[in-house]
């Protein structure tokens, strides 16, 4: 199974993702990347630095929905908005 | 274990729970030196994590379920929120550093691809669906042995939800983002947590294809109502 590696910067203040993900197929230059964003912005608590793996980014926008601005589908936790 | 001992993680992990529920100092070295012992043994987690990703992959591939598989290594912020809020948990044993989910088309799914980890050294089950938390999450999680190329022996988290649990799961993160509380651990407005609680109810419900009762529907509406204006108020600047 191939396995890719995305990082994600997601900005909590305008809700929306810094950048488009940087994509890794190899896990250490990953790995090594992941560490390093976190330890850039360790101080600014409204970004969230994520490392993801998986076949593709259509799969990460589902499982991990929340960084991609997916609004709610259940009507029950939909706000106006 | 590459130069990294038991020890080492345990006594990284006490030095930065104090670090991490102080007043937001500059790391000092002893501090930089702790997060170095983090960020390496989280990295240990790499190979065991995608050896699990793999396992549910084909799992999931093999009940017929779309392939909606994927996993991450914990957050340092992360990590470390968690050893502040359970004084009792060491670094060197906290389970769910390397995690893996698959979000499924329903619960019959879900149990299929759950029985196909019958084969594994499963340490932890916790069925969120048949006792859902207070939060009202949902979903199973197990934790699964696997080893690393040093031959350790690493816990993996695997998560399985369904849609409609995923949904809930993803909007409770959604709006603990935007009000900057960890909602699914339980922090938060009253108001908030009362709100996905019941939707949660409501929407476990009708995925069984029962229809959410009346006085459930009602209780939610109001419940909207009451929690709309925490989650406008955003983040604290």
């Amino acid at each position: 199974m191939s396995l890719r590696h995305f990082l994600i910067i997601y900005d909590h203040k305008s809700g929306k993702l810094r950048a488009p993900p940087k994509v890794y197929d190899d896990a250490s230059a990953a790995l090594a990347a992941y560490s390093e964003k976190e330890r850039e912005h360790q101080s600014d608590k409204d970004l969230e630095i994520v490392l993801i793996g998986s076949d593709s980014l259509a799969t990460v926008k589902r499982t991990h929905a929340n960084y991609f601005d997916t609004p709610a589908t259940s009507e029950y936790l939909r706000m106006a908005e | 274990m590459t130069g990294l001992s038991g020890t080492q993680v345990k006594n990284a992990g006490k030095v930065l729970r104090v670090w991490w529920a102080g007043d937001g100092a500059a790391p000092t070295p002893e501090i930089e030196a702790a997060l170095q012992v983090l960020v390496r043994y989280r990295a240990l987690h790499y190979y065991p994590l995608a050896k699990a990703t793999m396992g549910l992959r084909s799992r999931v591939e093999t009940v017929g379920a779309r392939r909606d598989v994927a996993q991450r290594l914990k957050r340092a912020p992360t990590i470390l929120s968690k050893l502040v809020r359970e004084p009792n948990m060491q670094l060197s044993t906290m389970q769910d550093i390397a995690g893996c989910r698959a979000v499924l088309d329903s619960v019959t799914q879900l149990r299929a691809v759950q029985e196909r980890f019958k084969t594994e050294t499963i340490v932890r089950l916790d069925d969120y669906i048949e006792r859902p938390k207070a939060s009202g999450y949902r979903g199973v999680h197990l934790v699964v042995r696997y080893t690393d190329r040093h031959g350790g022996s690493r816990s993996v988290e695997v998560q399985l939800r369904t849609g409609v649990q995923h949904d809930w799961a993803v909007t409770v993160e959604q709006m603990g983002g935007r009000i900057d509380r960890e909602l699914k651990s339980g922090e938060g407005p009253e108001e908030v947590l009362r709100l996905l609680r019941l939707a949660s109810e409501a929407m476990a419900l009708e995925e069984k294809g029962e229809t959410a009762p009346s006085a459930l529907r009602l209780a939610i509406d109001q419940a909207r109502l009451e929690a709309r204006p925490f989650l406008e108020r955003g983040r604290e600047p």
